[in-house]
Order: C-alpha cells, then sequence, then structure tokens
C-alpha cells in the first residue's frame, strides 16, 4: 500500500469530503483487487497452467500453487478394477458397432428416438398425428373441390348416417334430369325405372289438373327454384306438402323474390314438376338443373309427394 | 498423444481395435473422471464408463484433431453430468439406513490414493462457493487442460463469457484462500504439505 493510500486524503479513504454520502472513488482494497484482476487476466493462461508468472506477487502464486495441486489431485486415473471394467465394456461396445456397422445404420432412426427424451417423443407423435389428420383433411378437401364422388359403397354409408354427397354435376338441359342424377348417385337402373313407374303413377292419379284448380303459389314448382338457386327448402314444395296435410294456410309464392328463372313457368304447372318433398328431398336432387327445362324434369323424389296428392284426391 | 499419430489412432478406434480403445481410455479417462469428480457428480467412476461408451458409439460422427477429440469428450462428460443432475432432481435418491461393509480391497498406491483424496476434498471446498459455471470454466482450464475457446465450446459459451466466468471463479476462490489464511486453524501452507504430513 502507497503513503498516498495511508495517508491520503479523506476522498481516498473513500469518504466523500462534502460530507454527502460514500465516495464512488475506489478505496485502497478495491484498486488492489481491481488490479489483482487485471494481472489475473494477463497472467491467468499461466495460472491454470500452475505456473507462478515471474513478477507476480504472493498472491497469484498462491492461485498457481492451488491450480498445481487442484489438477494433481483430480486427474488421477480410474482404480484398476474400474478401468478394466470400462475397457472392457468399450472394446464390446466397439467391436459390436464395428461388425454390425450395416446393421447400426438400419437402427440409427430407432436410436435416435431412444436417444430423444420423453417429452420430444410424445411431441413428435402429436406433431405426426396432426400431420395425418391434417393431409387427411386436404385430400377430402381437394376430391370435394375436384367433384368426385365417392363409390358407390360408401355413399351409402353415409346416406345412412346422415351425410348426403353435394350434386356437382350438372344435367344436360331437358328432360331425363332424374336418371342421370340416379346415375351420378351410382343407383342401379331398376331403382330408377321403380321410380319413374311411381312418377308416371302419380300423374294418372292426380289426372289432367287444371292450373287453375290449384292454389295460387303453387303454380312455381321447387324445381324452378332449384333451377337457379339450388335452394334446399322448396316453398313451393312445403305448400304442395302442406295441401296434402290439409293445411288451410296459403304458402308464399316465389315469385315475391322475383328469382323466377327464365324458360321455366309455363310448364312447371305440370303435375310432374309439382315437386318434390321440399326440404326432405334428398341432397342429390338439389341445386341442380338447367334454367331451361327444369318443369319437364322428373325428378326421383317426386314420387313421394304425389303419391301424398294422389291420396288426397284430384277432385280436391 | 501426438498430433500426427491421432488421425491412425481413430481409424483403429474406429475399426474397434482394442489397443486403440485403451490408449484414448488412458489417455482422457483421468480428466473425465477428475472433472466429474470435482463436479461433485455422486457416482464419477460409473458416469465415466458411460462418457467413453457415448464416445463408442458417436465416434463415427467426430471429425478433427487430437484437441478437438479432447474437447469433444468433456463435453459429452459435461452434458452427461447435466442429465445426471437433472434425473437426480426429478428422482431423488433416498438414503438408506445401514449399507453392508465393503469387502477390504488390496492396498496400492495408498499414499497416492490419500493424498488425492485430501487434494480433491479441497478443492472441492474451495469451489464450493463458485457459481457452478465458474465452477466447470474452472475444473475445464486446469483440470481437463482446455484452452478458452475449447471450453467455450464445450459449454456453450461466447469466449468472453468464459474468460470473464475464468477471472471471477480465480478471484473467488483467490478470497477464499485469504479468509483460510486468517483463521489460525489453518495453519498448513498448501495441499502437497497436509499430505506428506498424512503420511
Amino acid at each position: 500500500m502507497s503513503a498516498s493510500d495511508r495517508h491520503g486524503s479523506p476522498a481516498r479513504n473513500g469518504h466523500n469530503p462534502n460530507g454527502n454520502g460514500p465516495n464512488p472513488r475506489p478505496t485502497g482494497a478495491s484498486r488492489r483487487a481491481m488490479r489483482l484482476a487485471s494481472t489475473i487476466d494477463a497472467d491467468a493462461e499461466m495460472i491454470v497452467r500452475g505456473e507462478a508468472p515471474p513478477d507476480a506477487g504472493p498472491e497469484l502464486a498462491e492461485l498457481a500453487d492451488l491450480a498445481r495441486e487442484l489438477r494433481s489431485a483430480c486427474a488421477t486415473p480410474p482404480p484398476r478394477e474400474v478401468a478394466g471394467r470400462h475397457i472392457a465394456a468399450i472394446v464390446a461396445e466397439a467391436a459390436s458397432l464395428s461388425k454390425g456397422s450395416a446393421v447400426a445404420v438400419g437402427r440409427g432412426r430407432r436410436r435416435l428416438a431412444m436417444r430423444l427424451p420423453l417429452a420430444n417423443r410424445s411431441r413428435a407423435r402429436a406433431f405426426r398425428l396432426a400431420a395425418a389428420g391434417l393431409a387427411t383433411l386436404l385430400a377430402v378437401t381437394g376430391l370435394a373441390v375436384a367433384g368426385v364422388k365417392p363409390p358407390a359403397t360408401l355413399d351409402g354409408v353415409l346416406e345412412r348416417i346422415g351425410i348426403g354427397a353435394t350434386e356437382e354435376t350438372t344435367p344436360p338441359a331437358g328432360g331425363g334430369r332424374g336418371a342421370a342424377d340416379a346415375s351420378a348417385r351410382g343407383e342401379v337402373p331398376d331403382r330408377v325405372a321403380q321410380r319413374a313407374e311411381r312418377s308416371r303413377v302419380g300423374e294418372r292419379t292426380r289426372g289432367d289438373r287444371p292450373a287453375a284448380q290449384r292454389e295460387p303459389g303453387a303454380t312455381t314448382s321447387g324445381d324452378e327454384r332449384r333451377s337457379t338457386t339450388g335452394n334446399t327448402e322448396s316453398k313451393p314444395g312445403r305448400a304442395i306438402a302442406s295441401q296434402a296435410r290439409g293445411d288451410s294456410r296459403t304458402p308464399k309464392s316465389p315469385d315475391r323474390n322475383g328469382d323466377h328463372p327464365p324458360g321455366g313457368t309455363g310448364q312447371s304447372a305440370t303435375p310432374g314438376s309439382l315437386g318434390g318433398k321440399g326440404g326432405t328431398r334428398p341432397e342429390a336432387d338439389r341445386g341442380s338443373g338447367g334454367p331451361g327445362g327444369a318443369g319437364q324434369q322428373r325428378g326421383p323424389g317426386r314420387g313421394v309427394v304425389e303419391e301424398m296428392l294422389g291420396n288426397v284426391g284430384p277432385g280436391r | 498423444m501426438e498430433e500426427n499419430r491421432f488421425p491412425d489412432l481413430l481409424e483403429a478406434a474406429r475399426n474397434g481395435e482394442e489397443a486403440a480403445w485403451l490408449e484414448i481410455y488412458e489417455e482422457l479417462a483421468p480428466a473425465v473422471l477428475g472433472y466429474l469428480r470435482a463436479r461433485g457428480c455422486a457416482e464419477p467412476e460409473d458416469l465415466t464408463g458411460e462418457v467413453f461408451l457415448q464416445v463408442v458409439r458417436d465416434l463415427g460422427r467426430f471429425d478433427g484433431d487430437w484437441r478437438g477429440f479432447r474437447a469433444w469428450v468433456l463435453a459429452i462428460a459435461h452434458h452427461r453430468l447435466l442429465d445426471e443432475g437433472r434425473r437426480r432432481s426429478r428422482r431423488p435418491v433416498d438414503p438408506v439406513g445401514e449399507l453392508p461393509e465393503p469387502p477390504p480391497q488390496p492396498a496400492h498406491d495408498v499414499p497416492v490414493e490419500a493424498a488425492a483424496r485430501l487434494g480433491l476434498d479441497r478443492a472441492t471446498e474451495l469451489l464450493a462457493g463458485l457459481s457452478a459455471d465458474q465452477r466447470s470454466v474452472l475444473l475445464l482450464r486446469i483440470v481437463a487442460d482446455l484452452s478458452l475457446d475449447e471450453v467455450a465450446r464445450v459449454l456453450g459459451k461466447r469466449r468472453g463469457a468464459v474468460k470473464q466466468l475464468q477471472r471471477r471463479g480465480l478471484l473467488a476462490v483467490r478470497k477464499r484462500l485469504e479468509g483460510e489464511r486468517e483463521v489460525p486453524s489453518s495453519t498448513s501452507s498448501g495441499l502437497v504439505g497436509r499430505a506428506e504430513g498424512q503420511q
């Protein structure tokens, strides 16, 4: 410690001469520590090797001694029996790895999975599941966008559980929509023929009822609305169904909406076009049909309502 | 270990030659075991064996010289030590009441082992006040003889951070040494003197 440190001003001894608290300037001890720190930085390489720097004070020499002793104390070889055990295990492992190097390459993935922590493994499994789910969803969506129909067996299963496939195919203008729909649904021709027969029976039962005898709102059919909007709730269809139930309310006419399709009104009054079951019609019938020939179409869903109408009687 | 011999040694070890593995073990096991002991590992010898088995399995992925190989092995030891610490903190071991006495071992190198034991106790005591990072840096520098850059690679830190940890660690040890000197009971000057006194 120098004389100035011992007998220096109060400021050097860590006291503020103004008396306003401690002085931030370092004291003699802290300066010595700072000097030691800078010396350690400079001579650290020698100290950690256990060599005292040439012009170092006793403090650094003691540190170097300690490092040397630490090295000699810690870096001792393992006991002989332990070393023998280790060597035997190492050689066995090395021999098995070098012998089955091809197998080891194949097992690399499994060994890597074993090395992964448990949390990472479960996270990887969840990620794989999510990726598979997303891929399935994308595949189904892509098929739906492309308009691919599911196979008939799958379609039947889906219908049984209440999921109906949306009809995307546009039938040719004019007649034969029912058959087209049926073929699009993959129905067998016998069933189509039965429905057509039922439709004809309905026409015969209702007879040639003039259009004037019918309700005003019933002049347009659900097929007409379907031809443009593809609406699943066919109001005229509901009107006729309510008539069949003996409902006295007058249903709304779709004309109020002003969405009459072109070219469908004149022939829509025919009994064959009355139809549909309205909201209960199968999904495959909905939303299809061109503007030119909806009135002449004989959809397969019409038979039920016509049978109901036939039960009410033609002379109502 | 001579640097120019190392590629042949590495190739022989990859081929599973026993002599190569024996040489590698004898060169590196003291440093690995010393590091694990001084870091307070509960079963340092078992962990040393696991470290070398891991070295055998991962040797195909190593590429470098002898210094790099040494640092790589110490890095495996360091990570194994951290894994063991985590495992122990998750599943603490209950102490057993009474253990049977171990069979008497053949006495060999008793003075050396006693000195080492004493030195290790003192080193552990001196390093106890340091932070884990400071202890790692000092032990890797002193016991494993790694450079600053190699220690930085092992610990996954920057060189400047390692240098700072080393400086603070040395200063803390120095402070503890000063404190020991002030206590009149600890009159012996150093480890070697104490070990000689035991003999």
